[in-house]
């Protein structure tokens, strides 16, 4: 359970974000520039808001008024980048085994040989991040997220660095992977497709400031309601044209 | 032909830049944190010795160094030691000269570094010791040596502000700089010639070297 309500002033507006979420895939959807990755950010504990309170389940991750803050290695959040980032010096082994540091040396290599099984990249073990594919990038950054045992997973824009063709081979395995997961997943996203797709609920953010979330054949109907007017607009001006 | 001015040179050379390495990259990482201000004033004096005539720089480190100045009278008293005039001298002048290239390099390096990269380390529970060391330096690689063998390079051919702490002493303080200067002084141009050409083969190879080292950088970039 993933409680957030915060604010943080930015140059062009104020994040306000209120997000309670149980279980499943929750969607943040926006325009470029409304405040998404900021807000996962701020749940990371990459910056800090300016008041409000971040919890999640018992433990508290931030509190302005208790002056609480945790610093991101302590959150257990799994941060899927929008490019991946990727540790460009490593291979794709000690990407891995980068997020297994806590284990004891020994161990490491064979939870990083399951990890990479389970994501089907054992053939890239050798590999730099710059040789590989994007969806390959993809499936190694979430097998770095998924060694170091997540309590959430925060997934900024997954399928943005990558074409359209390769994203709709690769959401049903993603999809796959996200169920796999016991805690809950927020995915921010401008893409009504992938939200359709992927979410169970959805909040829209627009200018900074979260609406209040719907479940997915709400916003499924409210979605087609504006196409749907947005068809009649078209319609209305080819009638005055002809 | 004595070969003393040549180790001395390579010694001062190697161990300012070993020097300005270290102080360089942790000035460049620091000042990216400061607030505007400071960072701009910051920026200004780490910047100065480069633009500055390297006898200026000479002065202000005799001003403090010297054996009757605060910090040098303070070593003569207490541990005997005089810090002018000794083949070491010239490292203090070397190092202050050569740091605004280690450090300018290395920041131009670390603001090319994507911070996102420093963010996920951080989420997936690394500690700020072991991202800087094992990601953003060794994502910064390129920079940091080409900053690493600028400053060598320089620091052999420093001059003015050595000549003015160590001085010149045959086999004691003497440098191929300081040699090439005495030895045309003192009418022996055939022996000064040589130097000279030393000189030139030297820095010749060092930016070689770094030419190598710039060019997997390019074809990465591409």
């Amino acid at each position: 359970m993933l409680y957030a309500d915060f604010e943080k002033r930015l140059d062009l507006y104020t994040l306000k974000v209120h997000i309670e979420h149980e279980k499943g895939i929750f969607s943040l959807f926006g325009a470029s520039g409304a405040g998404k990755s900021m807000t996962l950010k701020c749940i990371a504990g990459i910056e800090k808001p300016d008041r409000g309170v971040i919890r999640l389940g018992d433990k508290v991750l931030f509190d302005s008024e208790k002056h609480i803050d945790l610093s991101p290695q302590k959150r257990h959040v799994g941060y899927l980048f929008q490019e991946f980032a990727l540790f460009p010096d490593m291979t794709v082994r000690g990407n891995i085994k980068a997020a297994l540091h806590r284990l004891p040396r020994r161990q490491r290599n064979k939870k990083a040989d399951e990890m990479m099984e389970r994501f089907r990249i054992s053939a890239l073990a050798d590999q730099k991040p710059a040789r590989l594919s994007g969806g390959e990038r993809q499936r190694v950054a979430l097998a770095r997220i998924f060694a170091a045992e997540p309590e959430v997973l925060l997934l900024d824009e997954p399928f943005s660095s990558l074409d359209t063709f390769l994203k709709w081979e690769l959401i049903p395995y993603f999809k796959e992977t996200l169920q796999s997961f016991s805690g809950c997943s927020i995915m921010v996203s401008h893409s009504v497709d992938e939200v359709l797709s992927l979410c169970g609920s959805v909040s829209v953010i627009s200018d900074g400031v979260t609406a209040p979330a719907v479940d997915i054949d709400t916003f499924s109907a409210q979605i087609n309601e504006r196409f749907q007017s947005a068809h009649i607009d078209v319609r209305l001006i080819q009638g005055n044209r002809k | 032909m004595d070969l003393y001015p040549l180790t001395n040179s390579l010694r001062i050379a190697a161990i300012s830049a070993a020097v300005v390495f270290f102080i360089g990259i942790a000035a460049a990482y620091y000042i990216a944190k400061c607030p505007r201000i400071i960072k701009g004033i910051l920026d200004v004096i780490f910047t100065l010795p480069l633009v500055l005539p390297p006898t200026v720089v000479g002065y202000l480190l005799l001003l403090v160094l010297g054996p009757k100045r605060p910090v040098g009278a303070f070593f003569l008293e207490n541990f005997d030691v005089k810090l002018t005039m000794q083949w070491w001298s010239a490292i203090f002048a070397v190092t202050v000269i050569v740091f605004p290239l280690m450090y300018r390099t290395a920041r131009g390096a670390f603001e090319n570094f994507d911070e996102n990269l420093a963010s996920a380390g951080r989420t997936l529970g690394l500690s700020n010791t072991y991202i800087f060391w094992r990601i953003r330096i060794p994502a910064c690689k390129q920079g940091i040596i080409a900053g690493v063998v600028l400053s060598f390079a320089r620091a052999l051919g420093e001059y003015g502000a050595t000549s003015m702490i160590a001085g010149y002493t045959p086999g004691k303080t003497a440098t191929v700089s300081t040699a090439v200067y005495n030895l045309w002084r003192t009418g022996n141009d055939a022996l000064a010639l040589k130097w000279v050409l030393i000189n030139i083969a030297i820095s010749a190879v060092v930016l070689l070297c770094i030419n190598l080292v710039e060019k997997p950088y390019k074809r990465r970039a591409r």
